[in-house]
């Protein structure tokens, strides 16, 4: 098969696979897509030998036209065409580079699109999502950005503890903050925006009420203050309730350690639970659904197997371990 | 001018020893309110000590020895004081609930209908929640006792506890039997 052909079919193969990635619903599926790469030469990848040939044969072109134009004729559009063809000499540099990060950048999708389904996780298009504006307005934490304020992304999960099961909901929220500075020369003002992210998670939480517990502050931060016993604690956060006694009955010592273990952690951790038991986890980082591949597609076999093992998402699990411990001990066993 | 600069000095010092002076009062109440924290656990121990003796009349384990286990952890509950660091007494309790603890699953062995009885195992679960809440109240209680015994023993807070507030170290809660577990000892 020529290069051209290889290249065309694993082109089209690829496309495929990408394409059909979005819409797998099980393990099995995602097995049956790589399959489809099985049939292919191994290992994976472009035959590239042309475009490296074409690259040198231009740049020889474009250093011949410059040698010509210095030692045997002084054509003046000689060096014209010489730069030309050195910078048509990229070209082949970028389609390498190009496919080489695509395919890259499909086995990462692949990979993850599988951490998700070992993760009982269903990435929502935009049109599935739960009403984001009813969050920004029952939620403190989403009062941030003075220019823009949006949701990048929204995952359904599950999770079903020892005691406890519920469906929550990962979010991405991305806000935007605007202010005007004077120039360093002092001649007027320029306007300057900062892009934020935040993480979180959504769950039903019913056994406490009205009630934030903060290390990032946003602006609505308000209620009746409330300090635990543990130093430690008060330090790393400060607790509005609307009632103080809310948060004395919810903050048992078993609660106070396993937040000081949770903000260890997660950066900037926030909970705030709403008056009709919502509970808003938020923080900064945003490797909770992080999952790299061991290696790329063009070891298919490794890849396979590695999609055929579970694959742990550890962050999102003791997060949502940690969210199941504060259910298991704001209960009742009687 | 002179004069300035050694007023400004002197205020700048007292105004030092006070904030000094004060984030030792400040630490030595959280010890006591992470002292009293532990004790309000321990004595939570008191609601689970009739659905106990309900489990004994129910199962009849009168042959066992947890009527006894429950009477002894219960004169300790109740010699445990809010008011007087007493980590001696409180090692004594936690090691009569272990004792109890183990008394419990003895007659999970010697009575396999105690598995199926929805009592007893929300009983159990009570008791390993009430553990985890003394547990956590005892790493908070020994963290303010971490902080405190710094607050005063660093320089140059020590020369203000010396001579002004005059508080001594507290001792951390030790957990001796599970030291005796290890080989390695600080010394």
């Amino acid at each position: 098969m020529s290069a051209y052909q290889h290249n065309k079919t694993l082109a089209a193969t690829l496309a495929l696979v990408k394409r059909r990635s979005g819409q797998v619903n099980s393990k099995t599926e995602l097995l049956q897509l790589l399959d489809k790469l099985g049939g292919l030469p191994q290992p994976i990848r472009y035959q590239h030998l042309p475009l490296w040939l074409c690259s040198a044969g231009l740049v020889a072109g474009a250093l011949s036209c410059i040698w010509l134009y210095h030692y045997l004729v002084e054509l003046t559009w000689l060096p014209a065409i010489g730069w030309t063809l050195l910078g048509l000499s990229l070209l082949p540099l970028l389609v390498i580079g190009w496919r080489y990060a695509s395919l890259k950048k499909l086995s990462r999708q692949l990979y993850w699109h599988n951490a998700l389904l070992d993760n009982q996780l269903q990435l929502l298009r935009p049109g599935q999502w739960p009403d984001s504006r009813s969050w920004q307005q029952q939620f403190a934490e989403f009062d941030r950005g003075n220019h823009k304020r949006e949701f990048k992304q929204i995952l359904a999960g599950h999770y079903a503890g020892d005691e406890h099961q519920f469906d929550y909901h990962y979010w991405h929220f991305h806000y935007v903050d605007r202010r005007t500075v004077s120039r360093a020369n002092g001649k007027g003002t320029r306007t300057e925006y900062t892009h934020y992210d935040r993480y979180g998670l959504m769950l039903p939480f019913s056994y406490v009420q009205s009630l934030f517990i903060c290390s990032f502050a946003p602006k609505g931060f308000s209620g009746e203050k409330y300090q635990s016993d543990s130093g430690r604690f008060n330090k790393i956060f400060n607790v509005r309730a609307r009632e103080q006694m809310q948060a004395a009955r919810f903050l048992k010592p078993a609660v106070v350690v396993a937040l000081e273990d949770l903000a260890g952690q997660l950066s900037q951790l926030n909970l705030e639970f709403s008056a009709d038991g919502v509970l808003c986890i938020s923080f900064a980082n945003a490797d909770l659904l992080d999952a790299r591949p061991p290696c790329g597609l063009e070891q298919l076999s490794r890849f396979r197997q590695s999609i055929e093992q579970a694959t742990a998402l550890p962050k999102l699990q003791q997060t949502l371990a940690g969210m199941h411990q504060l259910m298991r001990h704001s209960d009742s066993n009687f | 001018m002179t004069t300035g600069i050694i007023i400004g000095v002197i205020i700048l010092l007292a105004v030092f020893v006070v904030v000094i002076y004060n984030g030792i009062i400040t630490r030595m109440n959280a010890v006591e309110r992470g002292w009293a924290n532990v004790i309000t656990q321990e004595r939570q121990k008191n609601k689970m000590i009739p659905h106990l003796e309900q489990v004994v009349a129910q199962f009849q384990l009168h042959e066992t020895n947890l009527q006894t286990q429950i009477t002894s952890l219960r004169s300790g509950i109740a010699q445990l004081q809010s008011d007087k660091i007493d980590a001696g007494q409180l090692e004594q309790v936690e090691s009569r609930t272990k004792e109890l603890m183990q008394g419990l699953n003895i007659a999970l062995e010697a009575y396999p209908e105690l598995k199926a009885s929805e009592v007893f195992n929300n009983l159990m679960r009570e008791i390993a929640e009430q553990q985890e809440n003394i547990g956590a109240a005892i790493r908070i209680f020994n963290q303010n006792v971490e902080d405190f015994n710094n607050g005063i023993e660093v320089f140059p807070n020590s020369l203000v506890n010396a001579s002004l507030n005059k508080k001594s170290r507290v001792t951390p809660f030790h957990d001796t039997e599970a030291e005796a577990g290890f080989e390695y000892k600080l010394k």
